[in-house]
């Protein structure tokens, strides 16, 4: 039977040669540092306006944990999905893998990835932070920071579950990338539809999009935020901002990655190759 | 020791539209050494058979024992004796072929080392490093081959390996097989080229429709019927003498003459005989039985697509595979 190690670093060939992995890992890297570095010349140019930690983590983790687990979405479905394309899925069965391997090897594209693409967040954003000339607080991570980042593990886990999900049951990368961004539209929409009705209002914050925009939400981790927005609504007359108990959106977001690879499994153990 | 055996194996494909009965109750025995040829037409169920064997088709009734073994455990550790590449040869395109050997040699559990050797075996140590999608179709081929030996196999199940290969290639092909042959591998060979399974094969079995419609060793199969083709300026005496002719066991109109199936085999008696009812042959052709005559037979002649294939290759072998004909 092949052994997981070996599995791990056919995967790691496969990733490490494929030209689309770094060109998504450069477009993804581009912004990160460009930003990262604007800000450390912004704080040269107008020391009044510090970039530190902890107050910066909100400002450094905007760009990537609204735009980033898109790029791990498709990323995931670019390595996957034209397995079944150039039929290597199946010639790695016939060659003796089980079909649960196979998948365990995704599996673990899929945590690498998100270690990769949180810690490359993190420790350029953050980094820059740190080496900037402006003075840290005492405590470089709140409670509430690491409420953000691990709501941003979780937008990561999500979007990357999808992404595996889509490649295993679409088997072609360029339905599968479109079913994802076609897919976060759509629910925008009948989330705004299911809003309208009284009933039904509180349904659209349970839809997996949903989730994943409160996971990201810094209203939803740093209570001053939600205080200071609500109080900009009720000025403009609109109904204050609620959100679900944290720990029922980090229990949606496991139980919707876990509900994708579930499918995906599924979809690679049940269909021929 | 039997390598393959399948019992009543089905596979049917269902959609809303339509059902399609891609393998109907496929029986089959191989036994070790033999090269067998799993003959049929596209579409006739070949592939689907050999992707139930090989786990990526899940069969819909019957069963299949690979060296005995028939649980899914035991069928995953049994494929580990086997070499299969199916249809096209399956890589990744942007990996180097010694990449993608180094793949399957970690699929296989199988030393790296073995990966130099098959190159080598197959003549493409030299290009190891460049890239499969810049490789030719012969040399994909190949490297599929190369693939399949990877961890020594003792069955290599090959379909098609022939697709789309010009004669030298078909060639080198042939050569690789017999040499594992020799070395004593059981072959197991899917083809729709009648006359290329002839030259290569000990046994065969002929698939129509997803039915086998016989199988058994090439030799059996073919026969050793000798039809000759007779010519004569005058048609009507050949006929009337042809009609008195003992040795015939039959006689019908063909290739602009007469086709006699000899009981014997023996032209010189059937010239004798005409010559004595004063006809004089302008053509007398042997013609031995290929196994595209005994293919047309059993299949009742509707597999045209084939026979095509079958001439044209044979053409492009100058004739090497063709069926026989030499003149008497």
């Amino acid at each position: 039977m092949t052994g997981l190690a070996a599995i791990f670093r056919n995967e790691l060939l496969k990733a490490r040669k494929r030209r689309a992995f770094w060109v998504v890992l450069v477009i993804f890297l581009i912004p990160l540092v460009g930003e990262s570095f604007d800000r450390v010349r912004g704080e040269f140019a107008e020391p009044r306006l510090p970039f530190s930690l902890p107050d910066d983590w909100v400002r450094i983790l905007v760009y990537p944990s609204n735009i980033v687990p898109y790029f791990l979405g498709a990323l995931l479905i670019l390595l996957f999905a034209p397995e079944f394309q150039w039929r290597t899925a199946r010639q790695n069965i016939i060659d003796g893998m089980s079909k649960d391997r196979f998948y365990a090897g995704k599996l673990m594209v899929l945590a690498v990835l998100v270690a990769v693409f949180f810690s490359l967040s993190v420790a350029v954003g953050g980094g820059a932070a740190l080496f900037s000339p402006g003075d840290n607080g005492p405590d470089l991570l709140r409670s509430t920071d690491l409420s953000l980042l691990g709501g941003f593990a979780f937008a990561l886990l999500l979007f990357g579950s999808a992404g595996v999900m889509l490649a295993a049951t679409l088997r072609a990368s360029g339905p599968a990338v479109g079913v994802l961004f076609v897919y976060t539209l759509m629910e925008q929409f009948v989330g705004a539809v299911l809003r309208r009705f009284d009933s039904l209002q509180g349904v659209s914050d349970y839809l997996p999009f949903r989730t994943f925009r409160t996971a990201v939400d810094p209203r939803f981790h740093y209570p001053e935020s939600l205080a200071q927005a609500n109080a900009e609504r009720a000025q403009a007359g609109a109904p204050p901002l609620e959100y679900l108990d944290p720990s029922i959106v980090a229990a949606l977001a496991l139980s919707y990655a876990a509900l994708f690879l579930a499918i995906g499994y599924l979809a690679m153990r049940k269909r021929d190759l | 020791m039997t390598v393959i055996e399948t019992d009543a194996l089905t596979k049917l494909y269902k959609s809303r539209r339509r059902e399609v009965l891609a393998v109907d109750h496929v029986d089959l025995s191989v036994e070790t050494g033999q090269v067998f040829g799993f003959l049929g037409p596209n579409g006739s169920g070949k592939t689907t058979t050999i992707g139930m064997l090989v786990g990526i088709v899940t069969p819909t009734a019957g069963s299949f024992r690979l060296f005995g073994a028939s649980s899914p455990r035991d069928l995953l550790a049994a494929r580990s004796r086997v070499g299969a590449t199916l249809e096209m040869p399956n890589f990744y395109p942007y990996l180097s072929g010694r990449d993608n050997l180094r793949i399957a040699a970690r699929v296989k559990s199988v030393d790296g080392r073995r990966i130099d050797e098959c190159l080598e075996l197959v003549g493409l140590a030299d290009r190891a490093k460049d890239r499969f999608r810049a490789y030719s179709l012969g040399m994909k081929q190949r490297l599929a081959l190369a693939a399949t030996m990877l961890n020594d196999p003792e069955l290599i199940v090959l379909d098609e390996p022939a697709n789309g290969l010009d004669p030298q290639g078909m060639r080198e092909i042939r050569q690789i097989i017999a040499l594992l042959a020799e070395r004593g591998r059981t072959i197991f060979l899917s083809s729709h080229l009648l006359w290329e399974v002839e030259r290569t094969c000990t046994h065969v079995a002929i698939v129509r429709k997803g039915r086998i419609v016989r199988s058994g060793a090439v030799s059996e199969i073919v026969g050793d019927k000798v039809t000759a083709l007779v010519r004569a300026d005058d048609d009507e005496a050949l006929r009337a003498a042809l009609a008195e002719y003992g040795g015939a066991e039959a006689v019908r109109p063909g290739d602009g003459g007469a086709l006699v199936d000899l009981k014997a085999g023996d032209l010189a008696d059937l010239n004798r005989h005409l010559a004595g009812r004063g006809v004089f042959v302008s053509h007398l052709v042997r013609r031995k039985q290929s196994l595209e005559d005994a293919f047309i037979d059993l299949t009742e002649g509707d597999f045209s697509s084939m026979t095509g294939i079958a001439s044209e290759a044979g053409t492009g072998q100058a004739g090497a595979g063709a069926p026989s004909e030499a003149q008497s």
